[in-house]
């Protein structure tokens, strides 16, 4: 049956979970406690936090991210083309396959001609 | 019941309540894992339909690519709720916009369903292998739907341009310097 | 026994196995070695004191860290920070469910068909490490956020930002892989590779796929995110502990399975050498290997061996490669994810398949 290939999968979910937790558990009962307020204060250096928590950061990520779903996705439709090679090639329908892939990557490499013109990919400024 | 019944409506179950927490939760971050989860649950929802093959693209893409999207749109931000001022409505009447809009999928899906399983046999038959499998989808996509296959790929090309166009800045002048010099400090050995 | 009852024994024995080895053997193993290796290569002696060669070594690390104080800073926000190192685990664990460490063998004839030494058959296949691979970004995110400290924040963006661009050079090269091999089954990607290692055709593919998974799992020259002269150590500026134990031991279950994929996407598998299969040597992976008194073992275990020290290889590359190559700056490293190895995989699926379909036209 098909959903019995997913037992396993949840198996080792599960097994993930036990491992994360029982560690923090068994690390929460096992360790040591010797507490003193100071051990709580956040890491820097032994003064006082500088500067908001809540900086804002640079645009760049939000770019990369958005850059990557784009591309992500691009390279998902790229597997099912991938997979009918053979298939086809065995059809004598290689050239198609070639023109339907090749358009296809051609406007891929267009969405990252754009980007890279645009300086979009560009880190240092 | 069946055990597929059972985990349908287990899943459902989950699928729901893990909505209702995306749209619930007060702070942005606590929504986003709940919309991880509520993905996931899609996908198996997918696996029990038979598909595997779109329940791999479902975390793949939704919960491994878009939601990294709003995670991060999220730390960048990194508002403090104190700034989201006192909307205390927000929550309840988000919540009634999201049974209304669920309302509004399933009656649609009623609709429109019947003329959906005339096109499954055409499908069937083009496909290798299993069907909701890779190879069968595969096939199909290329066969049936390479018009498809293509615009995807331009309104992916547009989207591009737009994501460009809204975050393009002029450089200024002054930050085109190149630090020169990397000073590299190695790490200390392993687990310390 | 019945046959259920073999299946079910199967089934439980190799989750046990992958688990049991992943967890309890390479993780510990590695660390062990990681330093070691470290130590040779620094012209050092490296931990000789617990156990023999310091073997025991990680043991007593591991009780180390158990036994720490279970600290929550004042800043961070509770739940999740305790949530990030769990998450981070989950995905390491769930993601080695479909990968195949021998040919599919039938035990020495204990079952009548050939089965597949892999936890679960799934259609997607590698798809599916590459999905659940992705779900490790959320836990660094998560411990950034979290930890309530710009270190950490910046860390974690750093870290995210790194592995999604790279996860698109490798699903780019995997899609060379695919195209060579016909299938996302790493069973059959394995098979179609008995006479010709995807390693030769897929040179290329190769070298984009070798630096995007030392990026993927955060190892050195691209551990960024780490960078402890401009960032303390990043997402984990704030863990410490058993908490920080999580998030290191997840870092090699990590790295095995994409060692594992990397042996079995380009260099055969379990397969002998690259031209000569085990079946052209002699060895039949479904019949027994005789042992003194009257035992046998299953013939499997010599693939299975050999795909373990495979692995072993690129495990220790990943090592050697850590203490050699210094750290890339971050512009340098971005630029080396989207300007030259996207592109180069673009190029290099182009290259593929135009190279196959005039080969197979001619």
């Amino acid at each position: 049956m098909l959903i019995s290939d997913y037992l396993g999968v949840l198996v080792l979910f599960f097994l993930g979970l036990l491992v994360g937790v029982g560690a923090l558990a068994a690390a929460r009962f096992l360790g040591a406690s010797r507490f003193y307020p100071n051990k709580n204060s956040p890491y820097e250096c032994g003064i006082p936090s500088e500067g908001a928590e809540n900086q804002r950061f640079s645009v760049k990520f939000y770019l990369v991210a958005v850059s990557f779903i784009l591309f992500d996705i691009e390279a998902v439709f790229l597997i099912p083309w991938a997979m009918t090679f053979h298939p086809l090639l065995e059809a004598k329908e290689g050239l198609y396959f070639l023109t339907v892939g090749f358009v296809f990557l051609f406007v891929l490499t267009l969405g990252l001609i754009y980007e890279w013109r645009k300086g979009l990919l560009d880190w240092n400024v | 019941m069946e055990i597929q019944q059972i985990l349908f409506f287990s899943f459902a179950a989950l699928i729901l309540l893990s909505a209702a927490l995306v749209a619930l939760r007060p702070r942005p971050i606590e929504s986003a894992m709940w919309l991880i989860l509520n993905f996931f649950l899609t996908a198996g929802l997918y696996i029990l339909l038979g598909s595997n093959f779109v329940s791999i693209i479902q975390v793949l893409v939704y919960a491994g690519a878009i939601m990294v999207l709003f995670v991060f749109v999220i730390l960048l931000l990194n508002l403090d709720p104190r700034e989201f001022g006192s909307e205390a409505g927000l929550p309840w009447t988000s919540l009634v916009m999201f049974i209304g809009f669920l309302t509004f999928i399933v009656l649609s899906l009623h609709v429109a369903t019947p003329e959906l399983m005339k096109k499954l046999p055409e499908i069937k038959e083009t496909g290798a292998g299993v069907f909701g499998s890779i190879e069968s989808i595969s096939m199909v996509l290329l066969k049936n739907y390479v018009w498809g296959f293509e615009i995807a790929g331009v309104i992916l090309l547009l989207a591009l341009i737009g994501v460009g166009l809204l975050a393009y800045r002029k450089p200024p002048v002054r930050a085109r310097a190149i630090h020169t010099s990397t000073t590299d400090t190695m790490k200390d050995g392993g687990a310390s | 026994m019945n046959e259920t009852m073999i299946a079910w024994a199967f089934f439980a024995g190799k989750i046990l196995l992958l688990f049991g080895l992943a967890f309890g053997f390479i993780a510990p193993i590695m660390v062990w070695v990681e330093r070691r290796v470290c130590a040779l290569i620094q012209d050092r002696y490296g931990p000789n004191r617990v156990g023999p060669l310091g073997l025991l070594q990680t043991l007593a690390d591991g009780i180390k860290l158990l036994l720490k104080e279970d600290l929550r800073p004042n800043e961070v926000r509770p739940w999740f920070f305790i949530l990030a190192p769990i998450i981070c685990v989950i995905p390491a664990t769930m993601a080695f469910a479909v990968i195949p460490f021998g040919p599919p063998t039938t035990l020495g004839g204990l079952f009548a068909e050939p089965k597949r030494l892999q936890i679960a058959e799934l259609n997607a296949g590698f798809l599916y490490v590459l999905a659940i691979g992705s779900l490790g970004v959320y836990s660094i995110a998560l411990a950034g956020w979290a930890s309530n400290n710009k270190f950490s924040v910046l860390g974690s963006l750093r870290a995210s930002a790194q592995m999604i661009s790279y996860e698109l050079a490798a699903g780019l090269a995997l899609v060379s892989v695919v195209l060579l091999s016909g299938s996302v089954d790493l069973v059959k990607i394995v098979e179609s590779q008995t006479y010709l290692w995807n390693i030769f055709p897929g040179f290329l593919a190769f070298l984009i796929f070798l630096p995007a998974i030392f990026a993927e799992t955060n190892r050195t020259p691209f551990d960024l995110p780490e960078a402890e002269a401009e960032l303390v150590v990043g997402y984990h500026t704030e863990y410490s502990g058993m908490k920080f134990g999580l998030f290191f031991l997840a870092e090699y279950v990590n790295m095995t399975t994409v060692s594992a994929l990397a042996v079995l996407m380009f260099f055969g598998g379990w397969e002998f050498l690259p031209f000569l299969p085990w079946k052209d040597v002699g060895v039949d992976v479904n019949g027994l290997i005789p042992l003194f008194g009257g035992f046998s073992l299953p013939a499997v275990i010599i693939p299975f061996s050999w795909f373990a020290a495979k692995v072993a290889f690129f495990m220790f590359l990943f090592v050697w490669v850590r203490w050699t190559v210094p750290r890339f700056r971050y512009d340098q490293l971005m630029s080396l994810g989207w300007k030259t190895l996207i592109p180069l995989g673009i190029f290099n699926i182009i290259l593929t398949t135009a190279v196959i379909v005039f080969h197979r036209m001619s």
